[in-house]
């Protein structure tokens, strides 16, 4: 394991597993009895052709599509059929492939939102302003500008999400993702629309995140990106897990070359 | 301020609460005996004060039961089988005709003729500008929905629960997924807009003198034309739509007839739907 200082929960308990995951659309076998497991600590690629199930793996580790059999564990315990709050509430969150902020809020009040799950203080209490609601406001604002501040767009705060670049966008979602103080970070596509700086720095984000002890769970499609950041990487294809392992193992699997790097790519071994 | 709980229910569940007028309804019957059992007649200074406070906040609380509990009758088994949308409007005006002939019939409490409401507050000119003579009544009002709005805008600007109302409001599923309860900011939505309706009834009551089971319903289609004047769905807006509905009511019943009033408020509504259906701060229609 990389970083050792991460405190492990359970010796032998992954952080996720996921078992014969299967999700039916209709006639469509989206997912197909796909196994995962991720330990806790771990920069994990999970890659595939579009269609492969990728998403709908998210979508279902995350409550927002229940699965039609199989088992999600959380630290050894089922969080199948619980509520996409819930499931935040216990330690996972997401950000999306086509990025979802609330557009008409600030950077800063976006990753407020993400904060607030941890929050107590009711209706009464906020009207009232009772000393619990304005503590547990000035704190999650700090927290979410220690966020922004460590995403390196602590400047862009006060700005209405809806204006900022793709790149910024990007960051304060990562932000508001882990303003819900998750053990698992689950980032769908996170390069998408970059330039290759804007990918280099989050590289380096990403490791910086894990160095603060969350896990990290990533689609992606720029191989270059995948290779160089994960350490263990799934392939799915057609739904089914088709390999899983180290970066290098899995770019010489034949299967994964045939199935996700096309045919041409057996031609151009290295790079 | 009827407005507000109209605009809220709609930004955040895309529904229109049509059984919203008999909530405020609730609130002037709810304002009329709790004034009957404090005072008769005329009375002034601090008792006035709190007599009329205490009438506000059981109205507010009556309007507020009366929201949660269409929340959880007539919505939320909807909500909970995803029913479409025609079918929680069709639900809002069954409550809104259940509340009306409940009121209608329970005689005791409502009945076909209109309730009286105790002279409590004898109406007298506060002060006057530019000729124009200011009751101490509209006073009231005036404060009260300047104190309302205030406060709400507050609660919804600065405040987790207000974060996760514009939250839900803007993208529900996002919301969930970064640990919103969506529930639970459903019912604080209902129940918001249940307070400011039943503080709106109460001052309703007081400044016309009387609690009926329809009442509700002229203001409540003012409410919603305001509401979409401003753009339904915005909390200033909805303010700002109030305003401009009374000032244009006003102007009407100035240049042409008194009884054009009525006529002119869905002139507007017609108008804005036509023209200009996102509302003078609404957003463009989502597509």
């Amino acid at each position: 394991m990389p970083s050792s200082d991460v405190p492990a929960v359970a010796p032998g308990v992954p952080l996720l597993e996921a078992r014969k995951l299967t999700k039916q659309f209709g006639g469509l076998r989206a997912l197909d009895s796909v196994d995962l497991t991720l330990e806790s600590g771990q920069i994990h690629g999970l890659i595939g052709p579009n269609g492969a199930g990728k998403t709908t793996f998210f979508n279902l580790v995350t409550g927002m599509l229940v699965p039609t059999s199989g088992e999600i564990l959380l630290e050894g315990e089922s969080i199948v059929g619980r509520k996409p709050y819930q499931v935040t509430r216990a330690g996972i969150a997401r950000t999306f492939q086509n990025i979802r902020l609330f557009k008409a809020m600030t950077a800063l009040e976006n990753v407020m939102v993400g904060v607030d799950a941890g929050n107590r203080a009711g209706v009464l209490e906020a009207v009232l302003r009772t000393r619990r609601s304005r503590r547990e406001e000035s704190d999650a604002g700090r927290a979410a500008m220690r966020l922004l501040g460590a995403m390196g767009i602590g400047a862009l705060a006060n700005q209405v999400a809806g204006n900022l670049s793709y790149g910024d966008q990007r960051r304060v979602e990562i932000a508001r993702a882990l303003g819900t103080h998750p053990k698992l970070l689950l980032l769908d596509e996170p390069t998408a629309g970059m330039n290759p700086a804007e990918k280099a720095a989050l590289t380096g984000l990403i490791r910086g995140v894990r160095e603060s002890g969350v896990t990290i769970l990533l689609i992606e499609h720029d191989m270059k990106f995948v290779m160089g950041l994960c350490e263990v990487i799934t392939v799915l294809d057609f739904g089914q897990r088709i390999a899983a392992g180290p970066p290098q193992e899995v770019q010489r699997d034949p299967k994964v070359i045939e199935a996700y790097l096309g045919h041409g790519a057996v031609d151009e071994p290295g790079q | 301020m009827i407005a507000l709980g109209y605009t809220m229910v709609y930004g955040v569940l895309q529904l229109i609460n049509f059984a919203h007028s008999e909530v405020f309804m609730v609130g002037t019957f709810a304002g009329l005996y709790a004034l009957k059992a404090m005072a008769s007649g005329p009375e002034g200074g601090i008792v006035l004060a709190g007599v009329v406070g205490t009438a506000m906040l059981a109205a507010m609380g009556a309007s507020a039961l009366t929201a949660l509990g269409l929340e959880r009758i007539a919505y939320r088994p909807l909500r909970n089988r995803g029913a479409p949308r025609l079918s929680y409007l069709i639900s809002a005006i069954g409550a809104s005709l259940f509340l009306q002939n409940l009121l209608f019939v329970l005689t005791p409490i409502g009945g076909p003729a209109p309730r009286p409401y105790p002279n409590v507050m004898v109406r007298r000119t506060a002060f006057t500008v530019l000729g124009y003579s200011v009751s101490n009544q509209q006073l009231l009002i005036v404060a009260t929905m300047i104190a309302m709005y205030l406060a709400l805008d507050r609660f919804v600007m600065a405040s987790h629960t207000g974060r996760g109302i514009r939250a839900v409001a803007e993208d529900p599923e996002t919301a969930g997924m970064m640990g919103v309860n969506i529930k639970r900011i459903v019912v604080v939505t209902f129940l918001v807009g249940g307070l400011m309706a039943g503080a709106a009834g109460s001052l309703y009551g007081i400044y016309f003198g009387q609690a009926r089971f329809d009442i509700g319903f002229i203001p409540g289609i003012k409410a919603f034309t305001a509401a979409v004047l401003g753009g339904i769905g915005n909390i200033r807006g909805a303010l700002l739509g109030g305003l401009l509905l009374g000032l244009l009511e006003n102007l009407g019943v100035t240049c042409i007839r008194s009884d054009w009033q009525d006529v002119i408020a869905f002139l507007v509504l017609v108008a804005v739907l036509m023209f200009r259906p996102s509302g003078l701060l609404g957003e463009a229609v989502r597509g």
